[in-house]
């Protein structure tokens, strides 16, 4: 479900787009599935229509969506893009982690070898 | 609106003139009370003049009083109906049920009831519009001076002190005023008709000054503003024109003696 | 583009605002925020039309042969209106004073209003849902709240702004509220005006302002206030 973080300081519009290209990336919205109208995802967020918009029609611009006249906006990328955008993601998700782990004051050692261990662990939990 | 306009104004005149069942009570009460009583007739008339007097007064008061105990003046200012009609719708209804009781009154109860002539029956209706209009004034003031009401129930005091209403109070004082002036000048009968009409005049229509003064300019200003203010407003206007009626009426009802002799 | 040019409102001797002049553009969202007593209200009156300014003009760029009542709805925070009367026949009488035909008004229902309930018995909330209802069924081109919403529980203030961003997306009229309580406004709003009793202090988009500072809009205004407030205490001890 699409929300905003109303106590931060990421404008809305750069949320939204984040938030959508995660849910298209994690498989949350599909390939030809059709996005929220604007209205009512606006009148639920309680965002300025104007913006929600922007966020479709940049989203459009970037290869993501696809309006379609009438019908509203429908997810349509290229294989290629999903991976580009998956990349992109996890480089922003890594950023935010070293940064908050070097102000911890751990060495790029320690970040490895805990990482390391975390996948291990999560992958033993998957196959059980 | 309007139909709820004439809802207000027939539920407001009946509640008003249900007064009126007073009268046979009083008059009973009279008969028990009372050596010598008048006849019932006399209470009839001078009941039905009062209630007259004060339905008109009461219906014009009263104009927007479900606005005001409803809460609801800010938003009959937002509905976009204009002025003008606003006005007449309000004042209409009101207008026409006082000319029926009025006319009712005139031709009914009242002595003058057989010499009606076609020109007073004009003579019947600006005074009743100006009464209600100040009462209108009234209703819409702060309702919290004593002053201003007074300036602005001149035009009812007048009316009631003269035209068809007034033939019972004492022979009304426009004839006593014409016969003085008879007897102590020993004038024509065109002089004393002249004296009669110019006075009925004075006494029916001058006192149009006084809500005409007020309305102009407010009619303009009409918006949400306080009671106090309006009130503010009107005094300022009605100084003049009133030492205007009063000085009239006085120059009226006195000269004419000196200058026919 | 609707222009406040030189306004003042008030009393003529006690003037609330004095030469405010601003502009509007169609479809912007506007917050008019302030301290208590700054006149916003007042203001707020003025845009509505039901109050004349004392001094200065107010002109909307509509049409001028007609009233501009008729592309206006204000929801006072008063919420005056004909208190005795019905629901439905309030409707009626809105509808014909606005020229607009009789419609379904969905968000009664979901109010739990009954249409033949008269407005005095319902409940406050109640009554600004049916009020903002009634303003958004003549399709106006300027919509003016005046801070009722901060008075209605979280279930019907839900509702209330749902059909105010539904209206915003489908016609996309200029939307001028006064609030004090900005979080759950805040992405709604594209301008705002921040107003003190000296006059406008602040004339900004939202998005300059949240990108100016880094910090969200409430945390702006709240600042703003504080500081207005500080220096006034400031005043009173000196």
């Amino acid at each position: 479900m699409l929300s905003i973080n109303s106590g931060s300081a990421v404008p809305v519009y750069e949320q939204l787009k984040r938030q959508i290209r995660l849910g298209i990336v994690s498989g949350r919205y599909r390939q030809g599935c059709r996005m929220p109208s604007i209205r009512d995802l606006a009148a639920k967020l309680k965002v300025n229509p104007n913006t929600i918009a922007k966020v479709y029609r940049q989203l459009e611009v970037d290869e993501f969506l696809v309006s379609k006249a009438g019908s509203g906006f429908f997810v349509e990328h290229s294989p290629e893009k999903l991976e580009q955008t998956r990349g992109e993601l996890l480089c922003d998700l890594a950023e935010e982690f070293i940064t908050s782990a070097v102000e911890l004051g751990a060495s790029p050692e320690v970040i490895k070898n805990t990482v390391q261990k975390r996948l291990e662990e999560s992958t033993y939990h998957d196959k059980a | 609106m309007i139909k709820r306009e004439i809802l207000n104004t027939l539920r407001q005149t009946a509640l008003t003139l249900s007064f009126g069942l007073l009268l046979p009570v009083v008059y009973w009460i009279n008969e028990q009370r009372l050596v010598e009583n008048k006849p019932f007739g006399h209470y009839a008339e001078f009941g039905a003049m009062t209630l007259l007097v004060f339905l008109v007064l009461n219906l014009a008061y009263t104009m927007f009083a479900s606005e005001d105990k409803d809460g609801a003046g800010e938003y009959l200012k937002s509905l976009p109906i204009p002025k003008l009609r606003l006005l007449c719708m309000k004042i209409l209804p009101r207008l026409l049920v006082s000319l029926f009781f009025l006319f009712g009154y005139v031709f009914t109860v009242s002595p003058l009831a057989s010499r009606f002539t076609t020109g007073e029956y004009f003579v019947v209706f600006i005074p009743t519009l100006v009464v209600m209009l100040s009462g209108f004034l009234l209703g819409i003031s702060d309702r919290k001076n004593p002053f201003l009401a007074g300036l602005l129930l001149l035009p009812a005091f007048y009316w009631i002190l003269s035209g068809p209403l007034a033939a019972s109070i004492a022979g009304g004082i426009l004839m006593k005023h014409t016969n003085f002036i008879y007897e102590t000048t020993g004038s024509s009968i065109a002089q004393m008709r002249f004296c009669f009409d110019a006075s009925q005049l004075t006494m029916n229509l001058l006192p149009t000054l006084l809500p005409v003064a007020v309305l102009l300019p407010l009619y303009r200003k009409w918006d949400c503003s306080s009671g106090k203010l309006r009130s503010q407003e009107m005094l300022k206007r009605l100084i003049l024109p009133t030492a205007l009626i009063l000085t009239i009426t006085y120059i009226i009802f006195n000269i004419p003696a000196d200058w026919l002799r | 583009m609707i222009k406040l040019d030189n306004v003042t409102c008030g009393y003529v001797k006690k003037p609330v605002q004095q030469g405010i002049t601003f502009e509007i553009e169609e479809g912007d969202v506007l917050m008019i925020t302030g301290p208590n007593g700054a006149g916003k209200s007042t203001l707020l009156k003025v845009l509505a039309s039901i109050l004349n300014p004392t001094a200065g003009t107010v002109v909307y760029g509509w049409p001028s042969a007609e009233d501009p009542r008729k592309f206006i709805g204000y929801l006072p925070d008063s919420l005056s209106i004909y208190r005795s009367m019905k629901v439905k026949d309030l409707s009626e009488l809105h509808w014909n004073a606005f020229g607009v035909k009789p419609q379904p008004l969905p968000l009664l229902a979901e109010a739990s209003i009954e249409k033949e309930s008269r407005v005095s018995e319902l409940s406050l909330g109640q009554r600004v849902i049916f009020h903002l209802s009634l303003i958004l069924s003549t399709h106006p081109r300027l919509i003016l709240i005046d801070e009722i919403l901060h008075s209605v529980d979280v279930h019907l203030r839900n509702l209330a702004l749902e059909a105010l961003v539904r209206t915003m997306a489908d016609e996309n009229p200029t939307v001028v509220m006064v609030n004090l309580n900005y979080t759950e406004i805040e992405h709604l709003v594209n301008r705002v005006v921040f107003l003190t009793r000296e006059g406008i202090l602040l004339n900004e988009t939202a998005e300059n302002l949240t990108n100016s500072r880094n910090m969200t809009l409430s945390d702006i205004l709240a600042e703003n206030m504080n500081s207005i407030y500080s220096k006034k205490r400031q005043e009173v001890s000196e």
